[in-house]
């Protein structure tokens, strides 16, 4: 079931496009990512998606409502790319300040989502004196506080160490089982993608590739099979007798498969040759330089 | 709302720097007043010599003025880091009504320039008690809280047309550095309206601050007055009331400066209304 969609998104600021026609199908209960480089769109669009922002063009619909219906904001919850929450305040002051902002807030519930989420030891800590990942946690909490049944998130792991990008992400996957949450989220970490169930490549503004993670790295990445061979076979002449593209790199030789069943066939067939081996899955990080051309630097 | 309140409040006070600016430019003028200014005065008008308390008096009218100024405003700045940070963003998408969430922000505003005008209050009075051994005027409390309450309204009111057009920190400090640099000029701390070129005047004119430091004198001064001219003419009495500016202009008696700043509260309440019919779309960005 489609529990959010958008037709033609555009953000036009200062005559530029800054978003540009994307099209988004998110199916209930799915982990989405939006990945990017700084400066893709990410943001804007998350912020046209959240309703934060009008577009300029198109449409965004959760559950059949458009932004401007009263109700739509109770559907989701945000979490900003830098903290919205007050530095100087206590988490539970920053908490209860937000919830009582809601009229029909259900205040076991709030306190159930502190307790099942393990914020007792820090709720009488002020914000500013939490470690990034307990800032986040806490971010992410101040999002639930209505109960919505998405969660956007911008940037999560941005900023942390790589134990508290990983604490973060399964701290949000267990949310998607506990809630029943669709969950939306941007980043520029290629790697995290890999736990999404569908991922939305963004590049200037628009959307360059959208799939599955699986079906990513079919069409745009391929698994290496590197291999040395016994010393009297003539690697050489067998790979261009039977027209097999390969790379010879650091003495090994290396030969692309599109899928697992046409290595293991290949490694079958030369059991009696092969010396050694060693097969790599394609990443995301193929994929995305395969998309965008070596445009930058793809890790911070 | 009271939420929204009390968390501006909280978050005010705890920021010594808060306070501080708040209280710069009153600390500047009081701090001159004393070094250079006093002298000067009591030469210039010599009843002023013979009552300390006038002189006095008319010091801490001008600078709850410039209190009440700088106050406000910096009050205010919380409006614009929490749009400039995303956090009316975040409210934005709660119950909370636009209009409550605004109307938050004033009150806050208000709140904290009536208290750090008391707190002036209180301060240079207790001081001057001291120095100069001039009564501490119970009687007149009550009124200064109203007044301070009715310049509050002025300059929040003042304020937020500013923090409505502005969304970014930079820009805001700069404009209320030139604002508060200008303000004890404004509200006649340093010296009276006749001692300036005509175009000058009109200028100070046109905005509350004359007005407001005009009310606080005649209440803060009205004792000092009447032992000083009780053996003159009411119009001896006037002139000096002219020459020391407790009259600006026409608008002579405590009644008709309190009008004066109730219609720059509805004259800055339209123009808020004007600018956020422009504003109020691309607020939340
Ligand atoms: N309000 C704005 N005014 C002008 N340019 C903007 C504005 N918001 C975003 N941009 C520009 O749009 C581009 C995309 O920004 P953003 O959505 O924040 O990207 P991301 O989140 O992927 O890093 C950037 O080049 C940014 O400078
Ligand atoms: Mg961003």
């Amino acid at each position: 079931m489609k529990i959010l969609e958008t037709q033609n998104l555009t953000k036009v600021i200062d005559h530029k496009k800054i978003v540009n026609g994307i099209n988004m199908q998110v199916d209930k209960g799915q982990l989405v990512s939006l990945l990017g480089l700084n400066g893709a769109g990410k943001s804007t669009t998350l912020k046209m998606l959240t309703g934060i922002n009008y577009s300029t063009f198109g449409t965004v619909k959760i559950m059949g409502m458009t932004p401007k219906n009263h109700n739509y904001s109770h559907q989701i919850g945000v979490v900003f790319q830098n903290s919205i929450l007050d530095k100087e305040l206590s988490v539970k002051n920053n908490l209860f300040i937000r919830a009582r902002m809601y009229k029909n807030i259900d205040k076991k519930y709030v306190d159930s989502l502190i307790e099942e989420l393990g914020l007792q030891s820090i709720l009488h800590q002020k914000y500013k004196n939490l470690s990034g990942g307990q800032r986040r946690k806490v971010d992410i909490i101040r999002a639930l506080l209505h109960k919505p049944k998405i969660l956007f998130l911008d940037e999560p792991s941005t900023g942390l160490d790589i134990q508290s990008r990983n604490k973060i992400w399964s701290f949000i996957k267990s949310l998607k089982q506990k809630y029943n949450l669709t969950i939306i989220l941007t980043t520029h970490y290629l790697e995290e993608t890999e736990q999404s169930d569908y991922v939305y490549i963004m590049d200037e503004g628009k959307f360059i590739a959208s799939d599955s993670v699986e079906n990513l790295k079919i069409k745009y990445s391929k698994h290496i099979l590197a291999l040395t061979f016994n010393i009297n076979f003539d690697a050489k002449q067998y790979f261009i007798d039977h027209d097999i593209k390969y790379a010879y790199e650091h003495n090994k030789y290396l030969i692309s498969f599109n899928n697992d069943k046409l290595a293991i066939n290949f490694i079958t067939d030369m059991q009696n040759d092969i010396d050694s081996f060693e097969y790599k899955h394609g990443t995301m990080d193929d994929v995305f330089l395969n998309l965008t051309g070596n445009k930058a630097n793809l890790h911070d | 709302m009271i939420n929204l309140v009390k968390r501006n409040l909280i978050l005010y006070f705890n920021n010594k720097a808060n306070v501080f600016f708040s209280l710069l430019a009153s600390l500047i003028s009081f701090g001159l007043f004393i070094l250079f200014i006093k002298n000067n005065l009591q030469n210039q008008w010599h009843a002023t010599a013979i009552y300390p308390g006038l002189l006095d008096n008319w010091i801490i009218g001008g600078t709850l003025t410039t209190t009440a100024i700088s106050s406000a405003l910096t009050a205010l700045t919380r409006y614009v880091i929490d749009k400039s940070n995303n956090v009316i963003a975040d409210i934005s998408l709660t119950d909370l009504s636009f209009k409550t969430l605004q109307i938050s922000y004033i009150v806050s505003a208000v709140i904290v320039s009536t208290i750090m005008q008391l707190f002036t209050f209180a301060f240079m009075s207790t001081y001057f008690s001291l120095v100069d051994k001039i009564d501490f005027q119970w009687n007149v409390i009550l009124m200064v809280i109203l007044m301070a309450i009715l310049a509050s309204f002025v300059w929040t009111a003042f304020g937020f047309i500013i923090t409505s057009l502005i969304n970014n920190q930079d820009a805001l400090s700069g404009c209320y550095s030139i604002i508060n640099t200008l303000a004890g000029f404004f509200a006649l701390v340093y010296f009276p309206l006749m001692t300036l070129p005509k175009l000058g005047q009109l200028v100070i004119k046109l905005t509350p601050a004359p007005y407001m430091s005009a009310m606080y004198r005649n209440i803060l001064m009205q004792n000092d007055l009447k032992n000083a001219f009780r053996n003159s003419t009411a119009h001896s009495m006037n002139v000096f009331k002219n020459q020391i500016n407790i009259n600006i202009g026409n608008v002579n008696s405590l009644n008709s400066q309190i009008l004066v700043l109730l219609t720059f509260i509805l004259i800055f309440t339209f123009i808020f209304l004007i600018v956020s019919l422009k504003t109020r779309k691309n607020l939340i960005h």
